[in-house]
């Protein structure tokens, strides 16, 4: 973060503020399914105990969630009718294809660490990243030979450290 | 005189060996991640909360807030030296700071910090001692109706205060509070938002969305330019002498660091705002009230002392709501108050007359740990320059791991990590779609004490909502909250009257 950058995240636009409106809709929807599917919740609401339920507040967010998904899609409405293009403020699509990768490594990070184990699957992660963020699409022997270095140490001195000197359980 | 009691009673602890040793660590750790772009103080705080679990709970907090207020001072050496702020609220610093290593100047930008923040610091620890009994006191008379319109007003401040679109903000303060109320509902035993998924029952980890939110999805982020903070180097060996002021010098650090300091204190204690608004409000302040504003942005002495006093007074001040209400400042309070509940510590009203010597002691540490700050950031600045010059490369995988660790030891849960992963990819949308994440954190800690005293006051009232409006109270803080809704609407009509007057 450079403190000339206005910001790291993309500038409001139509396309921006269209695609935002729509992630709050999209949770907004998982929140009412899971308030109109949950018929004990509901029935909260119709108790005539003086306490006004588990519903009450959940109901009074949902409406709000859903509020702010419909100002924010209306922005974007509201940008498109005054000439902005739905490509405003969008970012290209390969800038965000390293960040799919690592979320996809971490996931599976994730998963392998129970039947692989600590060491194995965050050696294999860290030496996959040391190269990748180091050689890019390059093929090197130098960074391979680096990166399955770090991938050996790395994870070698965490597990040395935490689980060793400071006892602190590591993920299985 | 009952002011020194108590004092010489935190001095007790403060002073021993162990609470010197982790203060020291937690300043130093403090300092080192506040100067590390993209590992800020809550990732840190998250990350060694499950190593304190061994230690005795004022210890413990001595350590994880001098992290906090340490990272304060860490991001600011990277921001003049660099034009890298390690934190958000030191990135106005690097625009004056910056420009004075440029001319050569980068010792007295770094004396200038130094002095401003410890100042600012002290001045708002002042404020801490004086106020946070007194408030504590006072909020001990509070009933529900007073509780839930304190925490609506945090909220307000949260979204209307906050760096952004304020639409934005309040739809992330609703977000917030849905993930609060994940889990079983105490009073009636009915699962909300749990989609059938057994470990959603007891609510979502703080830790894991915390580290999430703030910690993956900020390294995510830097993937997408891995080693843009990486390899500059060249600006460490600066000396005691180069740092000096001159008399002149000395002359203009003074005013702003005393407005900056009031400002940043009374930000700090509003519930919901943070060291980053306190110090671009403090900027913003000092150059309307200086005679030369157009010298802002090249080197001015007051740019960096203002908002470094800012800042850190406000991180101090945040202690006021978070220790005498148990509502927190900003969203590194809340992490700090979710780990105070982990150590066994109740915060609020009641906290300081109960823990009398953990308070106090936490107090007198907030002193040492500035003393030291001050002391460590002038031989050791080298260091933390040549620290932030570490490549992206190792330190995104090993800060990666550090969480994953981190939320997996909390509960030794699997599915904790599984969460963290998830808001971490939820955090980095929000992040490139402007969205700030710092609210939804604040809607998740406050979510569920705000449903607590909503229901007890509508239970005591029997269902009558005009119960927010019995207690005087309780309607100036209501009123309060209004008036932060309104302002920005009063603004653009004010705006437009004027200009419709002068086009008449």
């Amino acid at each position: 973060m450079h403190a000339d950058d206005a910001s790291d995240t993309i500038a409001p636009g139509a396309g921006s503020d269209l695609l935002a409106g729509g992630f709050l809709f999209a949770w907004a929807g998982v929140g009412w399914i899971g308030y109109l599917t949950n018929e004990r919740l509901r029935a909260s609401l119709e108790s005539p105990s003086p306490d006004p339920g588990p519903a009450l507040l959940a109901l009074i967010v949902l409406w709000g969630l859903t509020l702010g998904g419909t100002a924010v899609t209306a922005s974007g409405v509201w940008r498109r009718a005054r000439g902005g293009r739905l490509r405003d403020g969008l970012e290209d699509a390969r800038t965000h294809l390293r960040p799919a990768a690592f979320v996809v490594t971490l996931i599976l990070l994730a998963v392998l660490l129970r039947p692989l184990g600590f060491l194995p699957a965050a050696g294999v992660f860290t030496a996959c990243w040391l190269y990748g963020l180091t050689a890019g699409a390059r093929l090197s022997l130098r960074h391979a030979a680096l990166a399955l270095l770090g991938g050996v140490l790395l994870p070698l001195g965490l597990q040395l450290v935490f689980a060793g000197l400071l006892l602190v359980p590591l993920p299985r | 005189m009952e002011l020194f009691a108590n004092l010489a009673l935190g001095m007790q602890t403060a002073f021993s060996l162990e609470a010197l040793l982790f203060c020291f660590a937690g300043v130093f750790v403090g300092t080192f991640v506040g100067a590390l772009p993209g590992i800020g103080p809550l990732v840190a705080i998250s990350v060694t909360l499950p190593l304190t679990f061994g230690l005795d709970s004022t210890i413990a907090l001595i350590m994880l807030a001098g992290i906090f207020y340490g990272a304060q001072y860490g991001g600011s050496v990277t921001s003049i030296l660099l034009n890298l702020p390690g934190t958000a609220s030191t990135a106005v610093t690097a625009l004056d700071g910056y420009p004075m290593t440029r001319d050569g100047r980068a010792g007295l930008a770094l004396f200038t910090n130094a002095a401003a923040s410890f100042a600012g610091s002290s001045f708002a620890i002042i404020l801490v001692m004086a106020f946070a009994p007194a408030i504590g006191r006072i909020a001990m008379d509070f009933n529900s109706t007073e509780y839930f319109s304190v925490m609506v007003l945090g909220l307000v401040a949260a979204s209307t205060l906050s760096n952004g679109s304020t639409i934005k903000s309040f739809a992330m303060i609703t977000f917030g509070l849905i993930l609060g109320l994940v889990g079983m509902d105490l009073n009636s035993g009915a699962q909300r938002y749990t989609f059938g998924i057994l470990q959603l029952t007891d609510g979502l980890s703080l830790i894991a969305v915390a580290m999430g939110m703030f910690g993956v999805a900020e390294i995510i982020n830097k993937i997408a330019a891995p080693d843009s903070t990486a390899t500059q180097r060249g600006a460490g060996g600066i000396g005691l002498r180069a740092m000096l002021p001159r008399r002149d010098e000395l002359r203009r650090f003074w005013g702003p660091t005393g407005r900056g300091a009031a400002l940043g204190s009374m930000v700090g204690a509003l519930p919901g705002a943070g060291p980053s608004i306190a110090s671009f409000m403090a900027y913003a302040v000092e150059k309307r009230v200086s005679r030369d504003p157009g010298k802002f942005g090249k080197g001015a002495i007051e740019g960096v002392a203002a908002p470094e006093s800012a800042n850190n007074a406000s991180v101090q001040a945040a202690f006021i709501p978070t220790l005498s209400l148990g509502i927190p400042g900003d969203v590194v309070m809340a992490v700090l108050l979710g780990a105070m509940m982990m150590h066994g510590v109740v915060p609020g009203p009641a906290f300081i007359s109960n823990e009398p010597a953990m308070f106090w002691a936490l107090v007198v540490s907030f002193w040492i740990g500035n003393v030291m700050l001050l002391v460590l950031n002038i031989p050791l600045i080298g260091l933390f320059v040549k620290l932030v010059s570490i490549p992206g490369r190792f330190l995104y995988p090993t800060v990666m791991f550090f969480i994953c660790m981190g939320s997996y030891s909390i509960n030794n849960s699997t599915f904790d990590v599984y969460v963290t992963l998830v808001f971490g990819v939820l955090g980095y949308i929000l992040l490139r779609f402007g969205f700030q994440p710092a609210p939804v954190l604040l809607g998740f800690i406050l979510g569920p004490l705000i449903e607590e005293n909503l229901r007890r006051s509508l239970v005591i009232a029997r269902g009558d909502p005009m119960v927010f409006l019995d207690r005087p109270v309780s309607v100036a803080l209501l009123s309060l909250s209004l008036l932060l809704i309104l302002a920005p609407i009063l603004r653009h009509l004010v705006v437009r009257w004027r200009g419709a007057r002068h086009a008449g």
